[in-house]
């Protein structure tokens, strides 16, 4: 999911940057100072995630748990991931220090998505909450690969089949993400619901 | 404050983080430091370039485009890798070059060839000929040339056909060290950045709370 340097073009590099940029702004004063732990928790399991690599067609794919980070965090996602694909571009090389801006939107937009989306659908009956958590995983991954193509639109011209690709490329991750996801917010409701977005604190 | 709940939620807390630190490891276990992460490897035979390309964890990007730049930025040519992710090219101009991989999905990565590759591999196969008949002539009993000694063309000639003949399996290994794994030290050298981050944001906010608390 992470873009290379040297692959898009200076208006995608810069909208991507001042994006990024107006993200983390609203991550850092929507934070709850007080759970900055778990921004730092979730944050390193965002760096660690991008190394479960899944073998899939011509092509390879990576976690991401986009989805995860967005639920529990909100718009605290923002400077997580943007922490975490700093760490990531300085120590394994994915991506590029120019591209940070982009990838930060690629991973962070729909997980500030997600949290919208399904905050309230896992405080519902367990089957709802179940189906709730499963979507998040699943359509943060979906959301990326959709971001990832339209990033690629202006260097790749033909975006149906590209998109088409990427998405069929990354539909084992959104499935395993998916069940991830449910596994964890199923966890958590049980031993610490405190955590979870709209519970009483 | 939910730093009170957690205090008296210790066990569970304890709990939790055991159970995600058995999941990272896990994880660790299963698939040690793999990524998707392209890198691309070229070296010169002759007039021959040959490249490998390779995902982080070791798969073959197949049908990945391979292109060919010089200095200044011109295609020379390009190419698309085989199921083993190999493209090899004759090369147009002995000078630098650059060999770009894109795989697609934002994924690329580059390799330089430079001038100087190329002075030390200009050995060309239609040389072979002529170093079979010497080394069969040498074998042979009472030659003059043996008595004459070889000419400074043909003992340079031999010597690069062995050299290159010599640090194939050399150059080979060295492309499948191109590798790039990712060690321990680097995944454990971010986790604790992070973890320095948020002490220090901790820290910050524990002055700010002490400050409003003594005012």
């Amino acid at each position: 999911m992470h873009i290379s340097e040297g692959v898009l073009n200076a208006p995608v590099l810069i909208s991507g940057a001042t994006l990024a940029l107006a993200g983390t702004a609203v991550g850092l004063k929507q934070m709850d100072y007080d759970r900055v732990a778990h921004v730092g928790v979730l944050a390193a399991a965002f760096f660690v995630a991008s190394l479960i690599h899944i073998n899939v067609g011509p092509s390879s794919a990576h976690l991401i748990l986009n989805g995860l980070l967005g639920l529990l965090l909100g718009w605290a996602a923002v400077p997580a991931i943007l922490v975490a694909l700093i760490l990531q571009s300085i120590f394994f090389q994915f991506g590029g220090i120019t591209t940070l801006g982009v990838n930060t939107i690629l991973m962070a937009l729909p997980a500030v998505i997600c949290y919208y989306a399904f905050r309230n659908l896992i405080h519902q009956s367990p089957v709802l909450a179940m189906i709730g958590s499963f979507s998040c995983g699943f359509v943060s991954v979906l959301l990326s690969a959709i971001l990832l193509a339209l990033a690629l639109i202006f260097t790749e011209k033909n975006f149906w089949s590209l998109s088409g690709l990427i998405v069929a490329a990354n539909l084992p991750v959104m499935v395993i993400e998916g069940i991830i996801t449910v596994f964890c917010i199923t966890f958590l409701k049980k031993v610490h619901p405190e955590i979870l977005p709209g519970s009483p604190k | 404050m939910n730093i009170l709940k957690w205090g008296s939620n210790g066990r569970i807390i304890r709990k939790t983080l055991c159970l995600i630190a058995l999941f990272c490891m896990g994880f660790l276990n299963c698939s040690p430091a793999l990524a998707h992460k392209v890198s691309i490897f070229g070296w010169v035979e002759g007039n021959t370039v040959h490249t490998q390309s390779k995902f982080m964890g070791g798969k073959r990007p197949e049908q990945a485009l391979v292109e060919v730049f010089d200095t200044s930025g011109n295609l020379l040519l390009k190419g698309k890798t085989d199921s083993q992710g190999l493209f090899s090219f004759q090369t147009p101009i002995k000078s630098d070059m650059q060999i770009v991989l894109s795989t697609g999905m934002g994924h690329r990565a580059d390799w330089m060839i430079t001038s100087s590759d190329f002075q030390e591999t200009v050995t060309e196969p239609k040389h072979n000929h002529n170093i079979k008949t010497i080394t069969q002539r040498d074998s042979h009993t009472s030659n003059p040339s043996l008595e004459k000694g070889l000419s400074a063309a043909e003992i340079t000639t031999l010597v690069e056909t062995t050299m290159d003949r010599k640090l194939k399996p050399l150059m080979d290994r060295i492309a499948a060290m191109n590798e790039n794994q990712i060690s321990m030290s680097d995944i454990l050298g971010g986790i604790g950045c992070i973890l320095g981050l948020v002490g220090l944001v901790t820290y910050i906010q524990y002055c700010r709370k002490r400050n409003d608390v003594e005012r």
